[in-house]
């Protein structure tokens, strides 16, 4: 059986009133993606299927395919729309 | 300086004291809440910030300006929560030797600003209706 690990996922905008959350914690499985964590978020919420969502962990910029590390902070950015 | 407040900015309010005596220009720039959008008629406007992030963000921009533009400082303050018609939802502030670094820096920062710090805007319509927009992406 694989290790487990624990997130934390933060919601903003659209994510936020989908989820109706503005963060969770979740168990998943060692060195998964936020790839792999959108997928399964949409399968609870139904997500919105936007190439144009950024990710961060711990507050900075990151890829769709970076290994998650226990205690990360994860945060899908929704196309900014400030100013 | 990059702040994210939850208060109504006034530009008096905003620290405008000259850096030095060298200065000879002042740009400010200020994105206000307008009524309308799309044909339709906007009450109020709510915006939301992934914080940490959006700070982090708007400093590089301002930090960049800098040292693209020859100016002496910038500043930049969102607001966010709701905020009505007519209020500042954005102030960019910039000083220079002269005009046109001030003009193209004050430029620089505040469309670098829409498009890259993590602010989300959502609009509330007379009807009742509210939609976060789409943004650029």
């Amino acid at each position: 059986m694989r290790q487990m690990i624990e997130i934390t996922v933060h919601y903003f905008a659209k994510l936020r009133d989908l989820t109706n959350k503005e963060k969770e914690s979740i168990k998943i499985e060692i060195n998964s993606t936020p790839k792999d964590i959108y997928k399964h978020l949409d399968t609870i919420y139904g997500l919105p299927n936007n190439p144009n969502l950024k990710i961060a962990i711990n507050d900075s910029f990151a890829s769709w395919e970076s290994e998650l590390k226990d205690k990360d902070k994860l945060v899908f950015i929704p196309p900014v729309t400030g100013g | 300086m990059f702040h994210i407040t939850e208060e109504i900015i006034r530009t008096n309010n905003i620290e405008l004291e000259f850096p030095s005596s060298k200065v000879g220009a002042k740009s400010i720039f200020e994105g206000i809440v307008r009524d309308n959008n799309l044909g339709k008629t906007v009450e109020k406007l709510e915006y939301q910030c992934y914080q940490e992030l959006a700070i982090k963000e708007g400093s590089l921009i301002l930090k960049e300006a800098l040292q693209k533009y020859k100016i002496d400082d910038a500043f930049c303050v969102h607001r966010i929560g709701k905020l009505e018609i007519g209020e500042t939802a954005v102030l960019v502030r910039v000083f220079a030797a002269h005009r046109d670094d001030s003009f193209h820096a004050c430029r620089y920062i505040i469309d670098e600003v829409k498009t890259r710090v993590p602010i989300w805007k959502k609009e509330i319509y007379e009807s009742g209706e509210s939609n976060w927009l789409k943004g650029a992406g």
